[in-house]
Parts: C-alpha cells; sequence; structure tokens
C-alpha cells in the first residue's frame, strides 16, 4: 500500500486531484490512501507525528509556509530522502531552490488525468526500485538493506564498506562481484567507489556531492563513461 | 664529423622552431605541451630530413622534403588543405630565404656544402624571424584582450554577464581567402629558386641578398595581412551575435509590454466582465460561464510568449527563436524545466541560438515541419535536445555523428564533405554556419560537457549535457 498526500490550499484542485489518483488507483488495481492537507504546517505536523507519505504532490505557492519550506524541512529536517516529490504550480518559473530538495516532477496547472498517471507511474518505479532489498553476509549473519536506502560503497582493501542514510555497514567482497547484484542506478565512478544515483544532488566533471553533503571524486577513468551515461539519459 | 654534429644540432633545432611557427598561425588552439604523436611526427622528420640532406647534396630533394615535411606538421592541426598550403609555404619561405640569405653573405662557394657557420647563422636568423613574427602577433592580442576585458567589464555591468567570453569563440580565415594568400609565399620559394639558380648568382651577390631579403619582407606583410583578416573574421562573427542578442532583447521587451497592456485591458474592464459572469450565474448557464473564462484566459496569454521560466536571458533567446519557428514551421513544441537564475547564461544562449537556427533552417525544407525542444537542469547537469525533421534521410540507421569530444571535430570540420555535413551546410551562408556549430562544441568542451548529433529515419537529433 502508497500513502499519497496532496498539499494545496485550493479545495477545489484537492478534490479534483484526489479524484484523478482514485481513478488512477482503480484502473492499475494498487492500493493508495490519499490523504490532503491545505497548509504546509498541517502536513509538517502530520510528518513530524511519524505519519507516512510515499508521493507528495506540493504546490508551491502555499499561504504562509511555501512549497519550498515544506520540502526543505522534509529533506533536512525529517531527513526524508526517499518521499518522491512533485511540485504542482499554476506558473512555470520555479526558484532555484526548489531544485535542491530533489524533486521528481514539475506539474503546471491545469493538472490533468494524464499528467497524474504518468507522474505516478515514475513515482511507483522509483519506489518499487528502492523497496527492493541488498543482501550480504558478516560473520555468520545476513543483512538487508533496502537499495533506496544505500548511499555509496566503497571498497578498503578487502572490505567493502557500505554508507546508507542511517547507519554504515561492511563486509568482505570486491566491488567489481557487488556491482553485478546491485539496479542499474548504482554507478562506477571510482575503482573504489559505487554511489547511488539517486543520492546524488550535483554532478560535475570531476566529483559528484550526495544528499548529505560527501563530495566523491570520479576517476579520470571513469569521468567519461560517466558523463556518457549521463548524456544517454535524455531529460 | 664535427661538421655533421654541428649539421644535425642546427637541424634539430630549426625543427624546433618549425613547431613555434605553426603555434604563430594556430594562436591558442594549440596545446603548450606537444603529444606522443607531435613527437613522433617532429622526431622522424628531423631524423629524415637530416639523413637525406647528408646523403645526397641536391637542392630539389631538399626543398621537396622539406615542403612534405612542414605540410606533414602542419596537417596534424589543420584540416582545410588550403590553409594548410598557406601556412607550410609561408613557412618553407623563411627558411629558404634565411638559407640563401646567410650561404651568399658567408661567401660559400659551393652553397650545398655542408658549412657549420652558414647552416648555424641559417638556424638563427630562422630563429630572429619567428621571434619578430611572435612579437607582432602577441603585441595585438594583448592590446585585443585589454579590449575585451574593458567590454566584457562594461557588459558585467550593465547585464550581469559574468562569463562573457568572445576569446573562445572561434576565428579561422575562410578557405577562399588562405587561397589567394598561399600565391604570395609560393611565387616567393620559386622567385628565390630562379634567382638562385638561373641567373649566375656569384656575379649578382648583393642583388641575391637584396632580392632574398624583400621577399622575406614582402612574406612578413602578407603574415600580417593574415593576422589581421582573421581578426576582422572573427570580429564579424562577434557582431552577428550582437546583433541577434539586440534582436533578442527586444523582443523580450516586446513580450513584456505586451503582457502588461493586456493585463491592464483586463483589469480596466474587470468590472464588466465581473458582472456578465454573476449575470450567466443568475441563469444557471454553466457552459456559457465556461466559456466566458476560458475566452478572458485566452485573451490574457500572449502568444509571442512561449516560455516564461523566470530566466529572462534564455526565455529571451527561447521565445525569439520559437516565434520564428512557429511562424515557419507548422508543429514546434518544448519542454522547459530550469530555474529562474542559472550561470552561464551567456554560453546557453550561443548554444540555443545556433541550434535552434540549424534545427529551424532544416525543418522549413521539410513536408513534417517539425521541430521539438528540450532543456533541463537536474543534479547540476544541464541537458539540451532538439530534434527537427530532416530533408535528406540519407542516413537511415542510427549512425552517431560524433559521440565524444575527439570525433566531434571530425565532423565540424570537415564541413566540404560527407552526408551529415552537408545537411549542416544547406545553408547559403556556409561559413557562419559552421562557425556556429564549432562555437556550440567549443562552449560545450569549456564546461567539460558532451555532445552528440545523430539521425534517425526523418528526424535529426542533435543531444548534449553541461555541468553548471
Amino acid at each position: 500500500m502508497y500513502n499519497i498526500g496532496i498539499c494545496d490550499d485550493g479545495k477545489n484542485i484537492c478534490a479534483s486531484m484526489e479524484e484523478m489518483i482514485l481513478h488512477y488507483m482503480k484502473e492499475r488495481e494498487i492500493l493508495i490512501e490519499v490523504k490532503v492537507w491545505y497548509t504546509g504546517e498541517a502536513l509538517c505536523g502530520y510528518l513530524q507525528q511519524g505519519g507516512r507519505v510515499d508521493i507528495l504532490f506540493l504546490d508551491i505557492e502555499l499561504l504562509h509556509l511555501t512549497g519550498i519550506e515544506v520540502a526543505d524541512f522534509i529533506r533536512n529536517r525529517m531527513e526524508n530522502r526517499l518521499m518522491q516529490i512533485i511540485y504542482i504550480s499554476g506558473i512555470a518559473s520555479y526558484a532555484q531552490q526548489l531544485f535542491k530538495t530533489q524533486p521528481m516532477d514539475f506539474l503546471i496547472k491545469p493538472i490533468t488525468q494524464t499528467k497524474i498517471d504518468d507522474s505516478l507511474d515514475l513515482a511507483l518505479k522509483l519506489l518499487g526500485r528502492n523497496m527492493d532489498k541488498f543482501k550480504f553476509q558478516y560473520g555468520r549473519d545476513y543483512y538487508y538493506l533496502p537499495f533506496g536506502e544505500i548511499m555509496y560503497l566503497v571498497s578498503e582493501g578487502r572490505k567493502i564498506r557500505i554508507i546508507t542514510l542511517h547507519e554504515e555497514k561492511e563486509f568482505y567482497g570486491k566491488l567489481r562481484d557487488v556491482l553485478n547484484s546491485l539496479p542499474q542506478e548504482f554507478i562506477v565512478i571510482h575503482k573504489s567507489y559505487i554511489v547511488n544515483r539517486e543520492h546524488i544532488v550535483r554532478y560535475a566533471y570531476e566529483v559528484v556531492e550526495l544528499t548529505d553533503g560527501t563530495v566523491l571524486t570520479i576517476s579520470k577513468a571513469n569521468r567519461k563513461q560517466v558523463r556518457e551515461r549521463l548524456l544517454q539519459e535524455g531529460i | 664529423m664535427i661538421y655533421v654534429i654541428i649539421y644535425s644540432l642546427g637541424n634539430l633545432f630549426r625543427i624546433y622552431l618549425l613547431r613555434k611557427y605553426v603555434q604563430i598561425f594556430l594562436g591558442d588552439k594549440m596545446e603548450e605541451k606537444a603529444s606522443w604523436k607531435e613527437i613522433l611526427a617532429y622526431g622522424g622528420l628531423f631524423l629524415l630530413n637530416t639523413a637525406l640532406s647528408l646523403a645526397f647534396h641536391q637542392t630539389w630533394l631538399n626543398i621537396c622534403i622539406n615542403l612534405a615535411g612542414i605540410g606533414l606538421i602542419v596537417s596534424l592541426y589543420v584540416k582545410s588543405l588550403k590553409t594548410n598550403l598557406f601556412i607550410t609555404f609561408s613557412i618553407y619561405v623563411v627558411h629558404m630565404g634565411c638559407d640563401v640569405i646567410t650561404s651568399f653573405l658567408l661567401g660559400n662557394m659551393n652553397q650545398w656544402d655542408i658549412n657549420p657557420v652558414s647552416s648555424v647563422t641559417t638556424v638563427l636568423m630562422i630563429f630572429i624571424c619567428e621571434l619578430l613574427m611572435e612579437r607582432m602577433v602577441n603585441g595585438r592580442k594583448s592590446t585585443d584582450a585589454d579590449k575585451r576585458k574593458v567590454f566584457a567589464a562594461k557588459e558585467q555591468e550593465t547585464e550581469g554577464y559574468a562569463d562573457m567570453d568572445f576569446s573562445q569563440l572561434p576565428y579561422e580565415l575562410t578557405p577562399q581567402a588562405a587561397g589567394v594568400l598561399i600565391l604570395v609565399p609560393f611565387s616567393s620559394i620559386v622567385a628565390v629558386w630562379i634567382l638562385v639558380s638561373l641567373i649566375d648568382p656569384w656575379d649578382n651577390r648583393i642583388a641575391v641578398i637584396i632580392g632574398c631579403f624583400s621577399l622575406l619582407v614582402l612574406n612578413f606583410l602578407v603574415f600580417c595581412l593574415y593576422d589581421i583578416l582573421r581578426k576582422a573574421f572573427s570580429q564579424q562573427y562577434e557582431n552577428g551575435i550582437l546583433r541577434q542578442k539586440v534582436l533578442v532583447y527586444a523582443n523580450q521587451m516586446n513580450i513584456i509590454l505586451q503582457n502588461e497592456n493586456r493585463v491592464k485591458a483586463l483589469r480596466h474592464d474587470m468590472k464588466h466582465h465581473m458582472n456578465e459572469i454573476k449575470l450567466l450565474a443568475i441563469k444557471n448557464e454553466d457552459t456559457l460561464i465556461q466559456e466566458y473564462i476560458d475566452s478572458m484566459e485566452e485573451f490574457i496569454q500572449n502568444p509571442r510568449e512561449i516560455v516564461s521560466s523566470g530566466n529572462t536571458e534564455i526565455d529571451s533567446v527561447v521565445n525569439y527563436m520559437l516565434f520564428r519557428a512557429k511562424e515557419e514551421l507548422k508543429e514546434v513544441t518544448i519542454d522547459m524545466q530550469l530555474p529562474e537564475a542559472v550561470s552561464h547564461s551567456f554560453d546557453i544562449n550561443i548554444i540555443l541560438g545556433n541550434l535552434l537556427e540549424n534545427a529551424i533552417e532544416a525543418a522549413r525544407e521539410t513536408e513534417e515541419k517539425f521541430l521539438n525542444v528540450g532543456i533541463g537542469l537536474r543534479q547540476g547537469v544541464l541537458r539540451i535536445e532538439v530534434e527537427n525533421s530532416f530533408a535528406r534521410p540519407l542516413l537511415a540507421a542510427k549512425t552517431p555523428v560524433c559521440a565524444g569530444s575527439g570525433q566531434e571535430k571530425v565532423f565540424y570540420q570537415s564541413t566540404d564533405s560527407g552526408q551529415c555535413s552537408r545537411f549542416l551546410t544547406t545553408k547559403r551562408d556556409r561559413k557562419m554556419h559552421g562557425l556556429g556549430l564549432d562555437s556550440v562544441r567549443k562552449i560545450v568542451e569549456k564546461h567539460n560537457g558532451i555532445m552528440e548529433a545523430y539521425s534517425e529515419g526523418k528526424y535529426f537529433f542533435v543531444k548534449l549535457i553541461l555541468y553548471m
């Protein structure tokens, strides 16, 4: 089951979007619960009390707390990097800060059923991938980590260190062997780094910057390869 | 033996000077450090040249080896044959002139004997000529750079273009101009040859020396002319860009004014509109109310304002180009997701201006008249994709024309041959066109980006990414 949130100060818009999402749910036969908030404060309060939201349609022009501030709260205060945020707006110009909150998409009003369907398709695909788990063994214990939570893997001698959103783990192995069991979001940027692209906020030619501020070097040998991949990806 | 060694050393220095000469001609295009490929080429030329001229004392053989060698070396850097010939002849005429002058000055009876003094003097003279030429070019360059700095500073004050840098733009002589210029060094070489071989040189020693000297001066002047022409050409290109920028801004100003007028008009009639809607509401005419609101919405839409990302500079160019596209083409679509402020907007504008210009030009000649533009910024990477219908479906399969910075050069510089380049040069103004794409490539490379262009069936695609 997925929790989908709508946060917009226009009651009619919320109602029509809710209807479209429920329509999507019936069509695809997916279990979805829709929640609606009319202010950013209400949404933040819900999240603070431990409420779960997987996909959020967030209006940029909210009354008091703006959409950017809400997204900033989600990403930086709640440290929730996995929620798929889709901005909705009446105008097509976006402030610079919006792009720093890792939005999945932007929708311009009027919102249509196709726009909702397309963005939900993508969001569910991304969420589904993040739920799959990476399995490894350390000592006698087996560990399972959702791929979405893994930020990057570092090879140190005979060990591999896994840095996730919340913790660090290590096990014996070689990066080359691990790569095969990772989904395609993981890219090799260095002979001792594999990074989850979902957690990259900024690419430069020589480095990548991750959501938690870590900066990793792309080795000379891998720069062209990474660049080629970015080109092939499309907009 | 000692003569041979001195001769070889002199020759070695001469080959080194050769590289300096090529550097003068090509300006910033060359890397300061030589690559292994270059070292190999120069080394090969040195060995061949020294060995052959020591083995056979033949004037014509010497001339041929030298010309061919220089030509081969120049072809490492220059793709156009005419430019290559011009540079080769210019360099050789200096070598030949210096050679002849020293041998006659030093009174070497049998000039093709190896004479260490004369060979060393020749090399020194070549060196002096090289220094003079370098001085000339650098002197002009530094004043140019100063002017540009002042210009850029002014621009920055008024419009906030921090990265306005015209020196990144390409400038190269047209092959036609180079073709005419070839004649001067070429005929000088012939003249020196005639002076030395046909007239009895020993009787007219002074005449030969003066003749050679004046030919050298003449060639210096031609070189100056070459440099000036090159600068003028780049200036012409800069002016083209500026002219387009002015048009683009005028268009954006218009859009803003029109928008304002529309809003004013709507506000003025607001009371009237409200009354209308109220009346319709009283009558419960729901569909009529919807229609009324739709027409109000339509009224406020400005057909000239195609994108409004809030980024004035980029909006201006895209609005200008796409308005033109909509006038000339049937189907124009754009998807643009950009923040209000992006860095390098000057560079991005040059890229967009050139790519859209080319795409519109090509699509206009097709049945479909289709153009699709995508611009997006995600994770610090700017992506631009331009897709247009394409009149010559010669390349049926997906054939990447260039991927990676190495191959693009072939693609853009060989504008006279190859199917894709034929597509790219259907424009009347051939030269400006080629330059446009060349500057796109340069800017992409400057930001460590990458671009590719290919055709797939009836469509032509250009995709590129830049790191912001």
